[in-house]
């Protein structure tokens, strides 16, 4: 089953109301609403795209280690996934299925890193609970979704609504300004550019994990 | 002295920046431009050209002067047409210019029926993939396709078009029918020079984008389209650069759950010109007849 067909019949539920969630009509409603207006923004045309040059970063792990955008390129291209955090399904539904395709990755000698503005103690649950072997980096107050032109701000009926649902993300992230990334993939070249891009501004969309591996044959065929 | 004509030499020698280009325009000898100038002056008693390092350009006087003389060449174009009557057709020369291969498969085809509505009109029909400078070749009108960047320009959108990645069965035969975008990687692209390696994709609120592959990048469609028919690859093009393989099955387009950014089709008329009566009565009649 593709992530996204999971993703799909997750959303039926969750939307129709069903336990555990059981979320009211009301609620789906202001969420579409947020989505539809992040994708009438038009900001997911602004984000980094195939082309450019991915922009550097160095960031911890949820250990402490401090991992280096240049360092993992040196050893072989980079999939790079922005998700929002541990606390929304559909990210760990992600994480989960690119743990599930991560050893085709390493046959290419592709590492593999997510990036999530959540604080370490969040990625670490974020680890276990879906049982990944790669790692998770906190992006301090989503200066390396800013630098990718993915994060937003939430308007302030979101807010409301995630203060209610107790999604309290400036706890989460450690961060005041109630900003997110958009989702979005990356494979990104020994030389630093950008081989693939592809930004959700609709969080219940992502990309399927093998539609990598096509670009990582290409990127691993020609050595830079 | 010919008031009209002296006019209408003064504004094109002002477009063109020099009398030759102006003598190119009107068919005429350069002497013969600078002597109808040299008379307009001094029928007026007053310098309408100074000479500058960077070519001819208009004293302030010459300046006011030219405004008011292209609405005055613009009013006796009207008032003879009006005075022939509506169905009396066109007269004279029209140039008009357009990319090559857009204009063999839409243009052309449609021009005699044009021309059988207008027995007293000549056209000129400049093919230049490039964008050229319309004052300065004496164009009346190109059709143009993109985005329109220069506000300067007066232009109107005739049409819009879907682009698509697109094939030969032959080559999808040999190297596969692409179902992703990402699949596009494995691929060998016939690459448009001007539009570079990176292709962009949407489909829903998802934007996509990947640089693909290609040993053969060409600066004009129709060697696009070329080698596009000789199996040589894919290729991002618009609907009418394959209007009749499409229809015939010689070319087949893939990924068309995903858009591409539409390509629009323009009259665009020279700069700080009204269009001409030609002009106008030329794209109402292509917007009339273009089937795409």
């Amino acid at each position: 089953m593709s992530l996204q067909a999971k993703l799909d019949a997750f959303k039926a539920d969750f939307e129709a109301g069903r336990p555990p969630y059981s979320v009211p009509r009301s609620v789906i409603e202001t969420m579409h609403r947020a989505t539809a207006e992040l994708i009438a923004s038009g900001a997911a045309r602004q984000a980094k795209k195939a082309g450019d040059l991915a922009p550097s970063f160095s960031l911890k792990d949820p250990e402490g280690n401090v991992i280096n955008s240049a360092d993992l390129l040196r050893r072989g291209p980079l999939v790079l996934s922005f998700y929002r955090g541990v606390w929304c399904p559909y990210c760990n539904m992600e994480l989960r299925s690119l743990e599930a395709t991560k050893p085709e990755f390493d046959r290419y000698g592709a590492s593999l890193v997510a990036i999530s503005p959540q604080t370490a103690p969040n990625s670490r649950k974020s680890v276990r609970q879906n049982k990944l072997s790669f790692p998770i980096l906190s992006d301090v107050k989503g200066k390396v979704g800013e630098a990718f032109g993915l994060r937003f701000n939430l308007p302030n009926y979101l807010v409301e609504l995630y203060s209610q649902l107790k999604n309290d993300l400036p706890t989460f992230n450690d961060d005041p300004s109630w900003s997110l990334p958009m989702p979005a993939r990356y494979v990104i070249g020994q030389d630093g550019v950008i081989l693939y891009s592809e930004v959700n501004p609709d969080y219940t969309r992502r990309p399927e994990p093998e539609d990598m591996i096509p670009v990582l044959q290409r990127a691993t065929a020609v050595k830079v | 002295m010919d008031r009209l004509a002296s006019m209408e030499t003064f504004v094109r020698v002002v477009e063109t920046g020099s009398f030759s280009g102006a003598a190119r325009q009107l068919r005429v000898g350069q002497p013969a431009v600078s002597k109808s100038v040299a008379q307009l002056e001094e029928y007026l008693g007053v310098k309408l050209l100074t000479r500058s390092t960077r070519g001819l350009a208009p004293t302030e006087a010459g300046l006011g002067y030219l405004e008011r003389a292209r609405r005055a060449l613009e009013e006796a174009a009207e008032a003879e047409l009006a005075a022939r009557g509506a169905g009396a057709g066109l007269k004279g020369r029209l140039r008009v210019c357009a990319a090559v291969t857009f204009a063999r498969i839409h243009l052309i085809p449609i021009l005699p029926k044009f021309l059988a509505q207008h027995p007293e009109l000549e056209l000129e029909v400049v093919l230049d993939d490039r964008q050229i400078d319309l004052v300065q070749e004496g164009i009346d009108v190109a059709l143009r396709m993109g985005r329109m960047m220069d506000s300067a320009l007066t232009a109107r959108r005739i049409a819009k078009c879907k682009r698509f990645v697109l094939g030969t069965p032959a080559y999808f035969d040999r190297a596969g029918t692409p179902s992703t975008p990402s699949e596009l990687s494995k691929h060998q692209a016939i690459v448009y020079l001007r539009e570079g390696s990176v292709w962009s994709f949407q489909r829903e609120s998802t934007e996509l984008a990947l640089t693909i592959q290609s040993r053969l990048r060409v600066t004009a469609a129709e060697g696009m389209r070329a080698a596009v028919l000789a199996n040589a690859g894919i290729a991002i093009a618009s609907e009418w650069m394959f209007s009749p393989e499409l229809r015939s099955g010689a070319v087949r387009a893939v990924l068309k759950e995903w858009s591409l950014p539409a390509l629009e089709l323009w009259a665009v008329f020279p700069t700080g010109r009204a269009a001409t009566t030609k002009a106008r009565a030329f794209v109402d009649f292509f917007e009339r007849t273009f089937d795409a």
